[in-house]
């Protein structure tokens, strides 16, 4: 079976929040876009009220010059998130996805604390069929993946930054990728021992 | 480890409470196959279609798909089958929340026409809704009184068009207000492009930007020249970054802007890339500077003729000398030189290329001595006071334009909005041509266009100086060839098409004002009124105060729009219109002259018409309206030019109101013929004909690349496209190098010529320069009504040097006064380390207007206490007529 993983090419991430945005109107982030308050919701989103994405750019100034970091969930193969649900809510895919089960989560928090990278959020307004409060997070949009499709993020980069597909498979895009750059690949947070699904291609 | 940590950080966060819940079992990560409800529940309502369109923001043109579920957009995407392959920004991603339920996307939509008595101008909500034929009815009463008149070659009424409507649409501007109804006429691409488009017809005798965005593959080295690429062209960025991370340090990348703009990211300064941060308005002394370096420098005519330029150059002509960087063999085919004399070429467009003789130098070599010569006094450090750059990086810049053999420069706004923006392009033509580095994959120059159909306003014939199939309005081959294509063998209507384009007794050209002189005569009376498309010069336009007055001064203002504007406010009449992206079809050309189709996805809503049926419906209610006042002969005529157009549907226009649904449904078939009239038009225009293209085609075939749209030219039928123009395979196919007469690339020898009527004193110390920025398309009309735009950017400011702050005792947030000899706006002020001006520069995105903020209604007095375009000058380069946009001379005090 594929073991999804992602390598995001930092060089070519130019901090355009064009993934944000697509991942945004792909997953109902923040907003929820099936439902009759979905106008209400923007404004509230427009007037930096609902501030959580499943994709966020994280942007800094190194030596003057501005650096990105895109960062969706890392779907750890050691995920924190996971040993700290109580209710078994967030649980990891065959396909290495970490995902959450909406109907089971009691919205503690618990995960959001333990998420070495953020990348977890209460909703504060829920998507339609789903209990309210809630924990969100990327899920690697896993209903496109499971149509064998890929991530909105990773087919909408204007410059190829972010690569999605198969780590197990040796000859896809991104092992090849994670090969050819070897020496400057890098996971974040490797102190965590979180062992993310997501890579880096540094400068 | 890490479940030590994860324990310690819930005890420390969570407290007893949760420790309650069972957290004993949790050690281990789970594997579970199949556990949760089928996600896609969660995600976005599934669209049962994906249909194909292209953003109606940048010239970038990215295509996009639009979702579509039960007649609503559900989703945008980037189409992967496209030059963009799947890319989009998030001006493009968040189109979406302009058909969100209940947003201001879909809430503040216009959808009824709408009319009012001009005294009532300067609210929005005093309008009364009308029907279609009442306000269409209400226009014609009026115009036709007006063309009972003429001010110059034209009647005082105007359209002012757009590059964001369709190259149909722009085609039909041509065809109906410059030719039928012999009205004004221009676009806002005059604020935009007309710098390039006027610069490429002199340089090359044609216009059509001849470089492609994939061009940056193949460059040695890019100079980027007051163009910022990441905010206002953010796909093809997005294509310079991989350029740039695939050839490494081989791609070496020039940054010349008084702004740090945003694509300096990408510099590697170690590797000798370069940010010059010039004065505005000085590049022809650096770029003459560079071409200085080169040869007296670089060829050494310092070293081995004592700096006699005169005598070197003999000794190249005779063979004696061989120069390592000067191409001599391209220079001797193709290049012809003149001097350049703003005086003399302003009068290009009237009396067309004949001009030319008078400023004629030398060609081939022989004129190139000259330019040697005319160098001279262009020493890096005669220059370094003008342009505020050091010697030293003058000299590095001219060592990189040199570097192996292919450099591409490109340049925007920067460049072209500034009142000397011709003579620059001119400059840098010269030193690429003379340097051999033209006409080749990644070699040249390539001038950009900022609006979705930037170039399909030229190619359509709508902006003035270009006529349908961006013939040169100058050029009297070209009326007369247009004449002959529209009049299918009517030898009496022929004459009468070739009336309205020139003089019959001058044979000058017979030419529309442009937009900064239709403002300026609304103001003193002289036009009577004007008519905007998809428009918004309350915000846009340079010098709002001067507009604010034209707007108030009109008998007649209309504004056909989808949503409210600043401009809007002192309409008298306001047509709904369909969003030509997602709820009309119709077609776009991008900055790399590719065509691309766009599909109606949705119905338009309330009683919005497209914007080509709503001119047709004008026009032909006008000729009626003139035959029934015994005007028979202009009526016939616009009869003679309708038929091909509306044939078969004229019953339509009768009662436009109650065939609003008809209507829109011709539209699709309309806008077909309008394509290929058009297509069979532009047989013939070099670099321009796409006679070879038809609907059919952009909706089955895909280019030579694989990707949707075809680049122009297009020959015939199964030809597809150029990749670029001017090069070998362009001369393979016209039998010459350039579009010129004589085949030959026009260069001039031009100095550095100071901005028209604006300078920095005392009193106003600062330049202040107007940007686009990449989070909002220019008014915001509909970036400012999605989330994550106007969330980013929900209001103006002033982007300051920390060192200039200081001295003026600013910190970062302080809110300022910034004030031109026109106006005054308030903002706050910042302290702005990013995208950083130089000293004695300071910046103000002009994106924001008096409606404020569009979520929360929050609006300002007009113009508008931070419009950026309240300060800035009309003043404009006398051969395009573009306005001095990226110059202002300004104080500032902390309020
Ligand atoms: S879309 Fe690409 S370039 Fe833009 S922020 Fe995301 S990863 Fe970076
Ligand atoms: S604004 Fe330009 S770059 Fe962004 S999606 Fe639209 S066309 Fe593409």
């Amino acid at each position: 079976m594929a073991r999804y993983g992602m390598v995001i090419d930092l060089r070519k991430c130019r901090g355009c929040r064009g993934c944000t945005a697509v991942c945004a109107v792909e997953n109902n982030v923040p907003v929820d876009r099936t439902g009759e308050e979905a106008g209400e919701q923007l404004a509230r989103w427009a007037a930096g009220e609902l501030d959580y994405y499943n994709m966020r750019v994280l942007t800094a100034t190194v030596y003057g010059q501005i650096r990105s970091i895109p960062m969706p969930c890392m779907h750890c193969d050691n995920a924190p998130c996971i040993t700290v649900c109580p209710v078994k809510a967030s649980y990891k895919r065959k396909d290495g996805i970490v995902a959450i089960d909406k109907d089971k989560c009691i919205g503690c928090r618990l995960c959001l604390k333990a998420c070495p990278y953020q990348a977890r959020y209460i909703r504060k307004v829920p998507v339609k069929g789903e209990p309210k409060g809630v924990a969100g997070k990327c899920e690697f949009c896993a209903h496109l993946v499971d149509k064998g499709e890929k991530t909105m993020c990773s087919r909408s980069c204007h410059s190829g930054a972010i690569k999605f597909g198969d780590l197990d498979d040796p000859n896809s895009e991104v092992s090849q990728l994670l090969k050819q750059n070897a020496k400057k690949v890098k996971r974040l947070k490797p102190e965590y021992k979180t062992s993310p699904r997501v890579y880096y291609i540094t400068f | 480890m890490a479940q030590k940590f994860t324990r310690r950080k819930f005890l420390k966060g969570a407290g007893a409470g949760a420790a309650l819940m069972g957290l004993k079992a949790v050690e281990k990560s789970r594997w579970i196959e199949n556990f949760s409800r089928d996600i896609a529940e969660a995600a976005n309502l599934p669209a049962e279609k994906w249909v194909n369109s292209v953003c109606p923001y940048c010239a970038c043109g990215c295509s996009i798909l639009y979702g579509v579920r039960q007649g609503k957009v559900v989703s945008v995407r980037g189409n992967p089958e496209a030059w963009n392959r799947g890319g989009v920004c998030i001006k493009g991603a968040t189109l979406a929340d302009l058909y969100l339920f209940n947003s201001p996307g879909v809430k503040d939509r216009l959808k009824k026409p709408l009319l009012r008595d001009p005294e009532k101008r300067g609210s929005l909500d005093n309008f009364r809704e009308v029907s279609w034929d009442e306000a269409l009815d209400y226009m014609v009463k009026k115009v036709k009184e007006y063309t009972k008149t003429k001010f110059g070659d034209k009647h005082p009424f105007a359209m002012y068009g757009s590059g964001q409507a369709s190259l149909e649409f722009n085609y039909l501007a041509a065809k109906f207000n410059v030719i039928g109804m012999n009205i004004h006429n221009d676009n806002n691409g005059r604020l935009c492009q007309a710098t390039q488009a006027n610069a490429m017809v002199i340089s090359f005798g044609i216009d059509g930007p001849p470089m492609s965005f994939d061009d940056v593959f193949e460059a040695d080295n890019l100079f980027l020249f007051g163009f910022s690429i990441a905010d206002t062209l953010p796909g093809w960025f997005g294509k310079l970054v991989e350029a740039k991370v695939q050839k490494g340090d081989n791609l070496k990348i020039a940054v010349i802007d008084p702004v740090k703009i945003s694509a300096t990211q990408i510099l590697n300064y170690k590797a000798g890339d370069l940010y010059l941060p010039i004065i505005p308005t000085t590049d022809v002394a650096f770029i003459n500077s560079m071409a200085h370096v080169i040869i007296y420098e670089l060829e050494g005519v310092n070293r081995d003729y004592a700096g006699d330029a005169s005598r070197w150059a003999d000794d190249v002509i005779s063979g004696k000398v061989k120069p390592k960087h000067i191409d001599t063999e391209f220079i001797a085919k193709y290049v012809n030189f003149y001097r350049g004399d703003y005086q003399v070429l302003a009068r290009l467009g009237k009396e067309g290329p004949k001009i030319f003789d008078e400023i004629k130098l030398p060609s081939g070599l022989e004129g190139f001595k000259e330019y040697a010569k005319f160098l001279a006094a262009y020493k890096p450090e005669n220059v370094a006071q003008t342009t505020g750059l050091t010697p030293a990086d003058i000299r590095k810049a001219a060592q990189m334009f040199v570097r192996n053999k292919n450099t591409m420069s490109m340049y925007l706004q920067g460049f072209g909005q500034q009142s000397n923006g011709v003579s620059k392009h001119l400059a840098l033509v010269t030193l690429h041509a003379v340097t051999g580095r033209l006409g080749r994959a990644g070699a040249g120059v390539m001038p950009s266009v900022g609006q979705p159909n930037g170039l399909g306003q030229r190619v359509g014939g709508a902006v003035v100086g270009r006529l349908p199939g961006n013939r040169n309005h100058a050029l009297a081959a070209h009326r007369a060839s247009l004449a002959k294509a529209l009049a299918r063998g009517n030898q009496e209507m022929e004459a009468k098409i070739l009336e309205r384009l020139e003089d019959p007794v001058t044979k000058n050209s017979r030419l529309s004002l442009t937009s900064v002189d239709i403002f300026k005569n609304l103001k003193n009376g002289n036009i009577k009124g004007v008519w905007t498309v998809c428009n918004n010069p309350m915000v846009a336009f340079p010098n709002l105060n001067m507009v604010h007055e034209a707007l108030r001064k009109a008998d007649l203002v209309v504004v056909q729009d989808i949503y409210p504007t600043e401009t809007m406010a002192f309409a008298d009449v306001v047509l709904p219109a369909a969003a030509l992206s997602g709820e009309a079809c119709g077609t776009y050309l991008n900055s790399e002259r590719r065509v691309q189709m766009l599909e109606k996805a949705v119905e338009p809503p309330g009683d919005a018409l497209p914007d080509g049926i709503i001119l047709l419906a004008f026009v032909y209610k006008y000729q009626k309206a003139l035959a029934a006042e015994g005007r028979q002969e202009e009526a016939d005529f616009l009869k003679f030019l309708l038929e091909p157009i509306i044939q078969g549907y004229e019953p339509l226009f009768e009662n436009v109101q109650a065939n609003i649904r008809e209507l829109r449904e011709a539209n699709q078939e309309i806008q077909k013929r309008l394509f290929s009239e058009l297509a069979y038009v532009s047989k013939g225009i070099p670099g321009n004909d796409f006679s070879g293209l038809s609907y059919e085609r952009l909706r089955t075939e895909k280019d030579a690349k694989g990707y949707v749209g075809f680049k122009l030219p297009v020959l015939d039928s199964s030809h597809k496209g150029l990749e670029r123009l001017y090069d070998e395979n362009y001369e393979a196919v016209y039998q010459k190098r350039f579009a010129t007469p004589d085949g030959k690339l026009r260069c001039f020898l031009f100095e550095q010529v100071h901005p028209a009527e604006e300078w920095i004193d005392a009193e106003y110390p600062f330049m202040l320069t107007l940007p686009r920025i990449y989070e909002h398309w220019h008014t915001r009309t509909r970036t400012g009504r999605c989330a994550m735009p106007h969330r980013l950017r929900p209001e103006a400011w002033l982007s300051i040097n920390p060192n200039d702050a200081k001295k003026l005792g600013i910190k970062d947030g302080d809110w300022v006064e910034v004030e031109s000899r026109r106006g005054k706006v308030t903002v706050k002020a910042k302290i702005d380390t990013v995208k950083t001006p130089r000293e004695g520069v300071v910046w103000m995105p002009w994106a924001y207007g008096f409606l404020g903020n569009l979520f929360t209604g929050q609006k300002e007095a007009p113009p508008g206490k931070s419009a950026g375009n309240v300060l800035s000058t009309d003043a404009y380069d006398p051969v395009s007529k573009h306005p001095e946009l990226k110059f202002t001379a300004v104080k500032i005090r902390k309020v």
